[in-house]
């Protein structure tokens, strides 16, 4: 993936979806799918669930455009994310915040192994991140929305979502500053 | 420029994680009626769920809660409880970043009917425009912009335990969870300094492990001793 996300291709695919343009799914997964699974993992932290969730919002995507036109549509999709994302913690009684070694203890295989890895949290720039700061790092640095929309997404308060995105930015320039590659 | 630079980074540390083809699962459950997509998406869950609970040792299903006592976002007392406002100033002030964070717990919250004197004996000169509220435990004082700055109990006056404070608060926002055993530290987040709870409770079926209590204000963080006066 390499920067935002194309809202004019993706409002181009839901539209052509609602007027029952089968093909216009495959461009769909493949324009989103990579999007989709990052900021899931941003909230959900593991592959397994994060995969479930990709599964989930395609479901829903594809049940809302049949039913009805979908405005702006990235905040749409990230919302739908985030909401099946909080669904899959629930349904697996699961946090973000939960102690990952608990469960590392007692895999048996390396497929398992790699399959509860938390990527997002191995890159560097968000070690140091919680989950909000990353899912709000997420939506405006990579995906290009503005704060506002990323809040509300989120289901944050205008304030709190800035002082946590205000933290989370110094801490990935401190990061990239001592890498080097950042002047 | 450095906006930009930086998006590029994580744009390109980012697009490192190898993304899994899961192309043929969601085309297999999308293709499906939404009947139909409903059974699939609840066979999914049958199959993964032994895996999950295999995975966690037959140890007891946990969720860790996060509790954010935003005190800047909270909304005025009046649109809380949908009592009148009284002589609060602050009516209206309150826009949709508040957080609806009091309402559920305090229920009986209302503007206090003490008279000046006594609530300036108990929590201090009451500026122009500030308002009192109370409940049957705490008094709660609002800024003329409708904000709360702080709250009070009669018998700690200004002096707030930390630890009794957290407690307090755990008791009084999950009434129905018996709290068995518990430990109380402060979090690592300089910034917003709070309060966090290593515990075992259990309500509803769910062991919550930990609770977090985040103070955002200068004024709750100068009332626990986490910033200077």
């Amino acid at each position: 993936m390499s920067g935002e996300l194309d809202e004019a291709r993706l409002q181009n695919c839901l539209d052509r979806i609602h007027s029952g343009d089968s093909e216009a799914l495959r461009e769909l997964y493949e324009l989103c799918a990579p999007h989709i699974y990052r900021f899931a993992l941003s909230i959900v932290k593991y592959r397994y669930l994060a995969e479930e969730v990709v599964q989930e919002t395609f479901i829903g995507l594809m049940l809302a455009c049949r039913s009805q036109r979908i405005r702006k549509p990235k905040s749409y999709l990230f919302t739908a994310v985030k909401n099946c994302a909080v669904k899959a913690l629930r349904d697996e009684h699961f946090s973000e915040r939960e102690d990952i070694s608990l469960y590392e203890n007692s895999l048996a295989s390396k497929d398992d192994t790699e399959m509860i890895g938390a990527p997002l949290e191995e890159l560097g720039a968000f070690r140091e991140l919680d989950s909000d700061q990353r899912q709000l790092v997420l939506l405006c640095k990579v995906e290009g929305l503005p704060l506002a929309q990323a809040a509300e997404i989120m289901g944050l308060p205008r304030v709190r979502a800035r002082s946590k995105y205000d933290y989370a930015i110094k801490k990935i320039k401190k990061y990239y500053e001592e890498k080097g590659e950042l002047l | 420029m450095t906006d930009d630079r930086l998006s590029e980074l994580l744009s390109r540390d980012i697009g490192t994680i190898p993304v899994p083809d899961m192309w043929d699962r969601v085309q297999q459950k999308v293709s499906a009626s939404p009947q139909t997509a409903a059974e699939n998406h609840h066979t999914y869950r049958k199959r993964t769920s032994p895996l999950i609970y295999a995975l966690i040792g037959g140890s007891a299903v946990s969720v860790t809660l996060l509790l954010l006592i935003g005190v800047a976002g909270l909304p005025q007392p009046d649109l809380l409880t949908g009592q009148p406002a009284g002589s609060s100033p602050s009516a209206g002030a309150a826009g949709s970043d508040h957080l609806p964070m009091v309402s559920a717990e305090t229920g009986s919250l209302a503007l206090s009917g003490r008279s000046t004197e006594e609530l300036e004996a108990l929590i201090g000169r009451l500026a122009e425009g500030e308002s009192v509220y109370e409940d049957s435990a705490y008094l709660y004082r609002f800024d003329s912009d409708g904000c709360l700055t702080y709250m009070l109990d009669e018998e700690s006056h200004r002096s707030i335990d930390i630890e009794e404070t957290a407690r307090r608060l755990l008791q009084r926002h999950f009434p129905d969870i018996s709290i068995e055993n518990y430990s109380i530290y402060l979090g690592e987040d300089t910034e917003h300094p709070s309060l966090c709870a290593k515990a075992e409770m259990v309500g509803e079926g769910l062991t919550i492990t930990e609770i977090k209590i985040t103070f955002y204000t200068d004024e709750w963080q100068k009332l626990l001793g986490l910033a200077e006066e």
